[in-house]
């Protein structure tokens, strides 16, 4: 049980997604910066240091491949460091490889916090509401993943022991399996059929259907959307005047730092992402706090 | 919620969400301009289906299918390049017609990132899966669906796309922009891929389309799917 | 006052020569229980789909069904889906969502209930079922029969006042299905709903149906009270009476006809009149017979242990049993026990991770298939890959040149000749065992291993694959079979095996194993029990009363 489970999932999904937009299009180190810290915070305190730390060879070795492909394939820039192949390599192109890693791992970060926030049946609840058949799509889909890779091995072990899955060559190997396969497709599309039997049987297709309200909407929601709102009007203040906006090329380093204004923006924005932070974090807190009163 | 309400607030975030593309478009920010893109490219897809209130058989038939390229993608994710998922979702078009084959792409991508993780490369491949079954459906009535040439057409054009779209994404993310240089260079650094999804699409399709399209003829004989 | 009237219905499926249905009339009063009982394809589940329109078959239909006064055709769609309630055979393939919750809401989402009142709804149905722990879990983690306990709570969460169950504990082993029809028998009792169950469970269900309804080739032949219907039942409808009223029936009994085996040991207790002979259970000659089985071996299991990953629980725990050439062993216990995979083990699909099978002595797995080790599946569908019941039979016998006389041979024992054209899905369950264990037998095996062979067969069916597998024992074939159909294991084998805790708890001769055990038998045993020499089947006591009758006079 953490916080975001007590949430209605519309506010944790538009939650993240602001999260999101702002990460995307946070181009000055001064924006970016911040929310890349909470993101690493933010998945800290879900999984723990030790999982996180796991992470790490993986993220440089992100971050230093997408250095490399701005470092060799962007040729923009004042200072030079070397040639290759007569073609200028920048520093600049280097800085903005680093804050393109920085802003990609931003991105991965938030989505995973995302998936453990709102696992995909809170996020399938969510889009029922909307997106009602594509919805009853991805349940029945769900439904059929375990029977399907039941039903494979079936067919796999039995097919096997009437002896047609001869063990010698690889083609008649392949279209061993192949034939598994097709039969696996004709037994569950028969079987399907019996599946759309029991829901026309309960009135599927009918004019009308409602949603399941499982999670109501709490005074906490509305305190949390609120709050989302009276902060994005600041954070998406830059992206929308244009005030801010970063430029690698030339690189201005009297720019880095920002005035106060636009860093007042940029806090709100961070705020946005440092805001589940607190809340999780309390919950982890309180959580110890309890077992150790045990 | 009724049909009509859900389609008419479909259009409502499709017509926000092209305005803000557009914004962003404009201000540059070809990072997030991009995956919106790729995800509005599939709203009007997503609309007829709901619009359509595809029946239960229907449905069914594609949730069958998409599962099927859920396993396969999961079962075969330790082999790098070898991914039934575009030939299950092009036996689908085939037999099923372009909507079912779009939202069998489309809904495998979203499923099986559920497993994969998920992001704005969501975006990306729901469009390439679903654009391929669509590119499929639309030889569903006809005569030659069954044509080799036609397959190794389809299983190539669905290895390319794919590469194509994912690769997109990765250069828009690593360099901020579409910087055809990069785009090239990652086109053809992840050709062996490509090539290899390109030869096992073909080859699962040649040997698996006959006795598929067979058994899927019988079954929409046999229940009026999709008639 | 009838609550829903049948009228001459008559159907015809689309461009079928003879009518499935043929002036079929029936009322049913409000509240009332019904069992359809008949063989498959008498036009059981086509009734029962001609009630409920959104299910109904594609055809042509004559005549009228009414429920309340109005035909069903004139039924808004809305209360078509609520006023009648539909479970069918399959458990596994009927739910439509992931989650138990969702299954059990969808109903009540797509009938337009308002959504703040459907948790309430959903909780009310699975509470009434006892399956309310279950309301968050997912349904592929489920049983067999708590996923039909699931469909029944989605049929009664919209509040049927008809409910149309089409053999629905036929896939259930023998607690699910007592756990199952006594949930439908409280909402019959409890709820006042009307209930029609077609099904071959007639053991659990005489005693408590209110009619039978006998069916034969599209026609409703009668449709009179238990009790009436054992009085009445001529020719084949005999072999659809359970085991009491067949044995009262069979022996000629007088009276009022005896229905639940506490009834029929009254009426035996009467009929012998204090005569009843407590002989002990005749054990001596059965175990001779056991050493002379077991100087022959050609299958072998020797301390086998199994588990399907590293840390998994065991699935087969130290577990040896022998099968001699000509023997027949079952191997009954629960669902979901390892009976399955036990086979698999025996059958070289599966490799046990310590211990040893023996083949015809040979050390080491066997080789499936072609070296005379035959498996059929629970689900004999599994097997089908072409479009033809002739190709599938082709299929195993290759190119070989006299492959299609070997064909005509089989198809005629197996009586699939007059489907080898027809495709593998649209023949009945009982066809489709026959078709699978004819292309397992086309293999010429020596072993053969069968999963609930029974499960969906009719009792007339059920006779047929008795005869086939005797013939094979007869043979020189080793049958093993995992059942939990104990009358069928009762007439079949040679010897019993339970299997309990991963492993055989006890193998013995199917006389002694039936005859020690006191609850885990048939109803034969529990009907004589005491008072007769035990017998396994009905016939078996019948075949005592006559001669003790024919003693007497």
């Amino acid at each position: 049980m953490t916080y975001a489970d007590r949430l209605h999932p519309l506010t944790v999904f538009l939650w993240y997604l602001a999260i999101l937009v702002l990460t995307m299009t946070a181009t000055s180190p001064a924006a970016l910066l911040p929310l890349f810290v909470s993101a690493v915070l933010l998945r800290g305190v879900q999984i723990g240091a030790k999982r996180l730390l796991a992470g790490v060879p993986l993220a440089l070795l992100l971050l230093l491949s997408v250095t490399a492909i701005n470092l060799f394939l962007v040729h923009r820039g004042a200072k030079i460091l070397f040639f290759l192949n007569g073609k200028p390599v920048t520093l600049e192109a280097g800085l903005a490889g680093v804050s393109s890693g920085v802003m990609i791992l931003s991105v991965i970060l938030f989505c995973s916090c995302l998936a453990r926030s709102l696992p995909g049946d809170r996020l399938l609840s969510l889009f029922a509401r909307r997106l009602p058949r594509l919805a009853l799509l991805l349940r029945m889909t769900l439904g059929f993943i375990p029977r399907l890779r039941l039903r494979y091995r079936e067919i796999t072990d039995a097919r096997g022991a009437l002896g047609l899955a001869d063990e010698r060559g690889v083609i008649r190997k392949i279209r061993a399996r192949l034939s598994d396969l097709s039969i696996l497709t004709t037994l569950m599309l028969e079987e399907s059929m019996d599946q759309a039997d029991g829901m026309r049987a309960r009135g599927y297709g009918l004019p009308g259907a409602t949603r399941a309200v499982t999670e109501p909407k709490t005074f906490r929601d509305g305190l949390l959307a609120g709050a989302l709102v009276l902060l994005l009007v600041p954070a998406l203040y830059p992206l929308f005047s244009g005030r801010g906006e970063w430029n690698w090329y030339p690189l201005d380093t009297a720019a880095l730092l920002p005035d106060l204004p636009l860093a007042l923006c940029y806090a709100a924005g961070t705020a946005i992402a440092v805001l589940p932070i607190f809340l999780e974090g309390k919950e982890t807190l309180k959580w110890h706090i309890l077992r150790s009163r045990i | 919620m009724t049909t009509r309400r859900t389609c008419a607030f479909l259009l409502a975030v499709g017509g926000v969400l092209l305005a803000f593309d557009a914004f962003l478009w404009f201000r540059g920010q070809y990072r997030l301009a991009f995956p919106i893109l790729a995800f509005l490219l599939t709203l009007p897809a997503l609309i007829v289906f709901e619009w359509r209130r595809t029946g239960a058989r229907e449905l069914a038939a594609i949730a069958v299918m998409t599962g099927i390229s859920v396993v396969g993608r999961v079962l075969f994710a330790p082999l790098p390049g070898f991914k039934p998922v575009s030939a299950v979702v092009i036996l689908t078009g085939l037999s099923f017609g372009p909507l079912a084959g779009f939202m069998t792409g489309a809904a495998t991508a979203l499923l099986s990132n559920f497993f994969f993780g998920q992001g704005p490369w969501t975006a990306f491949q729901m469009l390439a899966w679903g654009a391929v079954g669509f590119l499929a459906g639309l030889f569903s009535r006809s005569r030659i669906r069954k044509n080799p040439f036609l397959l190794c057409l389809l299983g190539v054009i669905g290895g390319v796309l794919f590469s194509a779209l994912t690769d997109l994404w990765t250069t828009v993310a690593a360099t901020g922009t579409l910087l055809p240089a990069a785009y090239l260079t990652f086109l053809i650094s992840g050709f062996p891929f490509t090539l290899l999804y390109a030869v096992s699409n073909v080859l699962f399709l040649v040997l698996l389309t006959r006795p598929i399209l067979r058994k899927t003829d019988r079954l929409k004989r046999k229940y009026g799917l999709f008639s | 006052m009838a609550y829903l009237t049948l009228s001459d219905l008559t159907f015809a499926y689309q461009g079928a020569a003879s009518p499935a249905l043929a002036g079929c009339s029936l009322s049913v009063g409000e509240g009332e229980f019904l069992l359809v009982v008949g063989r498959s394809g008498c036009g059981k589940t086509t009734l029962l789909r001609c009630l409920k329109p959104a299910l109904a078959p594609h055809g042509v239909t004559a005549g009228d069904v009414a429920l309340g006064g109005t035909s069903i055709g004139d039924l808004s769609p809305r209360d078509a889906a609520t006023l009648i309630g539909f479970v069918g055979q399959d458990p596994e393939r009927q739910t439509v969502c992931d989650t138990v919750f969702a299954e059990i809401a969808f109903g009540l989402e797509a009938v337009g209930v308002e959504g703040t009142l459907i948790p309430g709804r959903v909780a009310e149905a699975a509470d009434f079922l006892g399956i309310a722990h279950l309301a968050s879990r997912k349904i592929c983690e489920l049983s067999g029969g708590e996923k039909q306990l699931v469909n029944l709570a989605s049929a009664l969460a919209l509040r049927p006042r008809l409910l149309l169950l089409d053999e629905p504990v036929t896939r259930l082993d023998p607690p699910a299905k007592l756990r199952f029809l006594s949930a439908v028998r409280r909402v019959n009792e409890e709820a006042g709903v009307t209930v029609i169950l077609a099904g071959h469970d007639t053991e659990e269900l005489f005693p408590v149906v209110d009619r039978v309804v006998y069916m034969d080739a599209g026609r409703i032949v009668s449709a009179l009270p238990p009790r009436a219907f054992v009085k009445e039942a001529a020719g084949e409808a005999l072999s659809f009476l359970p085991t009491v009223p067949r044995v009262f029936r069979l022996a000629n009994g007088t009276g009022e006809p005896p229905l639940s085996v506490r009834e029929g040991r009254l009426w035996l207790t009467g009929t012998l009149g204090g005569k009843a002979v407590t002989e002990p259970d005749g054990t001596d000659d059965a175990t001779a017979k056991d050493d002379a089985l077991k100087t022959q071996e050609l299958l072998s299991a020797r301390d086998v242990w199994f588990r399907y990953g590293r840390n998994e629980p065991d699935v087969v725990a130290n577990l040896s049993c022998t099968l001699s050439p000509g023997e027949i062993l079952s191997v009954v216990g629960p669902n979901g026990a390892g009976k399955t995979t036990l086979l698999k083990l025996l059958a070289g699909i599966l490799c046990p991770f310590a211990g040893t099978v023996r083949y015809e002595g040979k050390r080491g797995l066997p080789k499936p298939g072609r070296d005379g080790i035959a498996y059929l599946p629970q689900n004999p569908a599994l097997l089908f890959a072409r479009d033809t019941v002739r190709e599938e039979l082709r299929e195993m016998t290759g190119g070989t040149p006299d492959g299609d006389e070997r064909i005509e041979r089989m198809s005629a024992r197996l009586y699939l000749d007059g489907i080898l054209d027809a495709h593998p899905y649209d023949i009945s369950g009982g066809e489709q065992t026959r078709l699978a264990l004819a292309k397992l037998l086309l293999l010429s095996p020596r072993v053969l291993l069968l999963d609930e062979p029974t499960a969906g067969l009719d009792p007339i069916a059920k006779k047929q694959l008795r005869d086939l597998l005797r013939e094979l024992a007869k043979s020189g074939c080793g049958v093993v079979l995992a059942t939990h159909d104990l009358t069928f294991a009762a007439v079949i084998s040679d010897r019993v095996a339970t299997f309990f805790r991963a492993t055989l708890a006890s193998s013995s001769d199917v006389r002694r194993f039936f005859s020690g055990n006191r609850f885990y038998t048939t109803q034969a045993v529990r009907l004589t029990r005491d008072l007769l020499p035990v017998s396994l089947t009905a016939d078996e006591a019948v075949a005592v009363l006559k001669e003790r009758a024919g003693g007497a006079t």
